[in-house]
């Protein structure tokens, strides 16, 4: 590696330096308590997916370059010089991590080993060594927000083929449409993914004043960690909404894209939820009903952890559950202790190429959706949802696995 | 119209979720040679607007594409 | 208020780890009362002086508490995973911190357990306090008595670890808190 490039690559290093990440960086005591709690260490048994381990690869180098400490005496500390192999042993590190935070809860100092990861996403970027796929994706995404023009006829196209299928779940009245798009003081706006034929449902069965985005939810500039595109892809929504002057923005399934909605947007005339917590809220409130002899076989519920750790929304898939079936399994005695489904953090983006990684290394997830003993394995998170079918193939669970809003979406009672 | 294009390769995305046809489909252009064509069918009607997205992106052109009852088909010609 | 929680009491070590929980308390609570045991050597401030320093050295069995406990920190980290994680500045800090507490508690010891002569605090606290003025003055008597070369021992040691620490992990005595707040929100 040249002088150049690891002096571009440190400045990218510096940028990512703010107080907190300087505490994560200095803190750690490599007391090991996080030793159990990456489920990668827990099925694979290799040190290097200890998250201790996965710091000390970033804090090598940080020792290397901003402290004097590291200049002076580096063998003291094992400071470490940025060169390829570093890339590839952050690269290594990075893209094994799924950021689920379970470590973070572990950890007597609360080190945040999502954040310290995410300065090896930037170098890695940097070094254009990132996964290409993740960038092609974010691409794509910044430029459909970009021409949004050209692309809104064949949008709108497609919105159209689904309305029949909506309509089959919850006939609307004549004069309504299906799926409003791009309505002026709705109440709500509605980000989703690729198909909002459920949530679609749950909404006009509800009443509900609502809009459905223009824009995936999904923020590819997350998984692969560029600050600048995860801004521009997350500011269109917010703009969205603003010029829409809605209410409230729901995210749909989709852990990383309600993470960063929620933690990133800062204050806004809006409040941010997910659909989760819209559809238990709609359940309290009396405002849809559903039919509790509709899933008769035990059910349990995979918590994604950018909504359930990371996000704080615990109970309110709980109480929808509850109104579902009378017979919900709890995977985990405490739901912020739930082990990752191992797809986060990008890794099912990445399809095939890791799918083999993937499986091995959420053989704990599996095994923990087993002891259950149920039939029917939920959740509220497109990513998880993927990783989860993978597993159930895999690992022959015998599972259905379903999202939480398909569910509640053909129990509706009309 | 669709029988002048000659394809090379047929992706099936068929009940993929969304990334998943994309990222199918940029590992699915890379196995033809530049000016040949792939056709890939999908039922994620988000990507009407992705895959023009992504084409532009990744500098491929999408020739024609075709919706049917549920599916819909793209014409792709490997430009890079 | 929860962080100071998080902080103090290392709920999430008591969850994951109840043995290494223990011994992080035990080395804790009983460092602090070491420390507060060497306030008694300021002599300026008559506060300091209120309590007989028998209260904090708790018989001697507070060194040997943080002795134990120092070693098994350290054996700890010979063994697999943790000898992995562990960087040298890791074992040169426990040694170094091991080393310092042995031959103060060494002085202790000989004293209570083996009647080997008094601990002439009023000697150490001149030792001290003409230090700390930049004039420094070392009592006949204490290079005299049989305790002087654990106490150049002890304090040489000291001196080190206190240079190391502003530079060292140990940092992690005064990042605690704020980072708990952190994660509390």
């Amino acid at each position: 590696m040249d002088q150049k490039t690891r002096d571009d690559l440190l400045k990218l290093f510096q940028d990512k330096l703010n107080e907190a990440m300087k505490f994560y960086l200095e803190t750690c005591t490599r007391c090991g308590v996080c030793t159990e709690a990456c489920h990668v260490y827990a099925s694979m048994g290799q040190i290097k997916y200890i998250a201790a381990y996965r710091h000390e690869i970033v804090r090598r180098i940080y020792k290397k370059y901003f402290k004097r400490r590291g200049k002076i005496w580096p063998s003291v500390g094992e400071a470490r010089e940025l060169s390829e192999m570093a890339l590839e042993e952050l690269y290594e590190a990075v893209y094994s991590c799924t950021g689920c935070r379970r470590c973070m809860v572990y950890c007597p100092f609360g080190i945040d080993t999502q954040m310290i990861m995410s300065i090896a996403k930037l170098l890695l970027i940097g070094a254009h060594t990132e996964p290409e796929i993740l960038t092609l994706l974010t691409d794509t995404s910044v430029e459909k927000g970009k021409s949004l023009e050209l692309f809104k006829k064949g949008f709108l196209t497609g919105i159209k083929n689904l309305e029949k299928e909506v309509v089959k779940k919850w006939k609307i009245e004549a004069g309504e449409t299906a799926i409003p798009v791009d309505v002026d003081g709705a109440d709500l706006l509605y980000v989703a993914l690729a198909g909002a034929v459920p949530a679609a449902a749950i909404f006009n069965a509800a009443g509900e004043n609502w809009t459905l985005s223009f824009f995936e939810a999904v923020n590819f500039g997350a998984f692969v960690g560029d600050p600048t595109k995860t801004k521009l892809i997350l500011d269109r929504i917010v703009d969205e909404a603003k010029r829409l002057k809605v209410k409230e923005v729901c995210i749909c399934e989709c852990g990383t894209a309600f993470r960063v909605m929620k933690q990133l947007s800062g204050k806004q005339p809006f409040e941010v939820s997910s659909i989760t917590e819209v559809h238990a809220r709609y359940l309290r409130e009396g405002r849809i009903k559903v039919d509790k002899s509709k899933f008769r076989e035990p059910i349990t519920y995979h918590d994604p952890c950018q909504i359930a750790r990371n996000g704080g929304i615990i109970d309110e898939p709980r109480y929808i559950l509850n109104c579902l079936s009378d017979d919900f399994r709890e995977m985990s005695p405490e739901p912020k202790y739930n082990w990752c489904c191992g797809g986060g953090g990008g890794l099912v983006a990445l399809g095939e190429d890791n799918l083999d990684f993937r499986m091995k290394s959420a053989k704990v997830k599996a095994d923990q959706a087993q002891e259950t003993g149920a039939k029917i394995l939920t959740t509220a998170c497109e990513n998880c949802h993927t990783q989860l079918i993978d597993l159930n193939s895999h690992y022959e669970m015998g599972v259905e696995v379903k999202f939480l809003s398909s569910m509640v979406a053909d129990a509706l009672m009309q | 119209m669709t029988e002048d294009i000659k394809v090379d390769k047929v992706v099936d995305l068929k009940g993929m979720p969304c990334p998943m046809p994309i990222v199918k489909v940029s590992k699915g252009i890379k196995d033809v040679e530049v000016g040949q064509v792939i056709e890939a069918i999908t039922t994620d009607p988000g990507a009407l607007a992705d895959f023009p997205a992504w084409a532009k992106t990744s500098g491929n052109e999408i020739l024609k594409t075709d919706q049917q009852e549920g599916l819909i088909k793209f014409y792709i010609e490997r430009k890079a | 208020m929860w962080a100071l929680h998080d902080t103090f009491l290392l709920p999430t070590v008591r969850r994951h780890n109840p043995i290494f929980w223990v011994f992080l308390m035990l080395f804790h609570i009983s460092f602090l009362l070491l420390i507060t045991g060497h306030l008694e050597l300021i002599g300026d401030f008559r506060i300091f002086q209120i309590a007989q320093h028998e209260v904090f050295l708790g018989k001697g069995f507070v060194g040997l508490i943080l002795s134990i406990s120092l070693l098994f920190f350290l054996f700890r980290r010979f063994v697999s995973p943790n000898r992995d994680l562990s960087v040298p500045e890791d074992y040169y800090l426990l040694i170094l911190l091991f080393l310092t507490v042995f031959f103060g508690s060494q002085m202790d010891w000989a004293r209570r357990w083996y009647d080997y002569g008094n601990l002439p605090i009023v000697e150490y606290r001149e030792y001290l306090s003409s230090l700390l003025y930049l004039k420094p003055h070392l009592s006949s008597d204490l290079t005299s008595s049989g305790h002087s070369f654990m106490l150049v021992l002890h304090v040489f040691f000291a001196n080190l670890f206190l240079m190391f620490f502003p530079f060292s992990q140990v940092m992690h005595s005064f990042l605690s808190l704020p980072m708990n707040k952190l994660r509390r929100g």
